[in-house]
C-alpha cells in the first residue's frame, strides 16, 4: 500500500539574493489518536528526514493519548542555548493517511511534545521513516510511502 | 484499519487540504507563523496558538472538529534540526 505524501511546492522571495527561489517541502497527513480514544486529531506533518524523533507542537500535544518519559530541548541551525525550545519527550500514537483513503495501522512513535505551538508538527525517523520506504520523485511530481 | 472506531475525515477535508495546498504563496504571505483552520475553501480561523484556532472555529461551524483541515503556516526560511541529548 503506498500513501501518497503531499509535494508544498511554491515560489518564494527567501532574500534580495533568491528571488524566485522554489519551495519545497515534503508532507503528509497524520491523525493522531485523542485523548478520548475514540478520535483522532488530523492535521499535515512536514516529513523531515534530518530530524530523527518526531515533533508535536504544544496545543495539539495536550489533546492527543501520549506517554510522558523526560524532557529535553530542542535546537535549530542556532545552537545557543537561548534559541532552545524546551520540550518533554515521550510516545503517542499516530496514523499516516491520503486523500485516497489509504491508511496505516496505528504508529507508536518516541515523540517531541513542543511546549509551544509556533512549530509544525514533523514526522521523523524514529518509528516513522525508519520503518517503511520513501519515494520522491520531485521532477515527476511523485511522493509516497509505502507500507 | 487501525480500530473498528476510527474514521477518516469526510471529502471535504480534502477537499479543503487540496484548496491550501493551491495557496501556500498567499496563505504564507498572509498567516506566516500561524495555525489556520479551512472550511468550504476559505479561512475560518487563525492564531498563533492551536487552542485559540479551535475556539473560533466551535464559535463559526457546527462542522466537527475533526472534520476541519488545522495547519501551521511554516516560515520557509526555518530549517528543523534536534539537539543530541549529551
Amino acid at each position: 500500500m503506498k500513501i501518497k505524501l503531499i509535494l508544498d511546492t511554491s515560489i518564494e522571495n527567501l532574500t534580495e539574493s533568491l528571488q524566485d527561489f522554489e519551495f519545497i517541502r515534503l508532507k503528509c497527513l497524520v491523525g493522531f489518536k485523542s485523548i478520548d480514544g475514540y478520535s483522532y486529531r488530523f492535521t499535515e506533518a512536514l516529513v523531515d528526514t534530518r530530524a530523527y524523533i518526531s515533533v508535536i507542537p504544544s496545543g495539539l500535544a495536550k489533546k492527543i493519548e501520549k506517554e510522558i518519559l523526560g524532557e529535553d530541548k530542542l535546537k535549530g541551525i542556532n545552537r545557543r542555548d537561548e534559541c532552545s525550545i524546551p520540550v518533554l519527550v515521550g510516545k503517542t500514537s499516530c496514523i499516516l493517511f491520503d486523500k485516497d483513503y489509504n491508511v496505516t495501522e496505528d504508529l507508536l512513535i518516541r515523540s517531541y511534545f513542543a511546549k509551544t505551538d509556533e512549530v509544525p508538527v514533523i514526522l521523523g525517523f524514529a518509528d516513522v521513516l525508519s520503518k517503511f520506504a520513501v519515494y520522491v520523485n520531485y521532477q515527476r511530481r511523485i511522493a509516497y510511502i509505502e507500507i | 484499519m487501525c480500530s473498528e472506531e476510527f474514521k477518516l475525515p469526510k471529502r471535504d477535508f480534502f477537499d479543503d487540504m487540496d484548496w491550501i495546498n493551491e495557496n501556500r504563496v498567499k496563505l504564507r504571505s498572509e498567516y506566516q507563523g500561524r495555525w489556520i483552520a479551512v472550511s468550504n475553501k476559505k479561512v475560518l480561523a487563525t492564531s498563533k496558538k492551536i487552542d485559540e484556532v479551535e475556539e473560533q472555529v466551535a464559535l463559526k461551524t457546527k462542522k466537527q472538529i475533526d472534520q476541519i483541515p488545522i495547519v501551521y503556516i511554516e516560515d520557509p526560511h526555518c530549517i528543523y534540526m534536534e539537539r543530541k541529548k549529551r
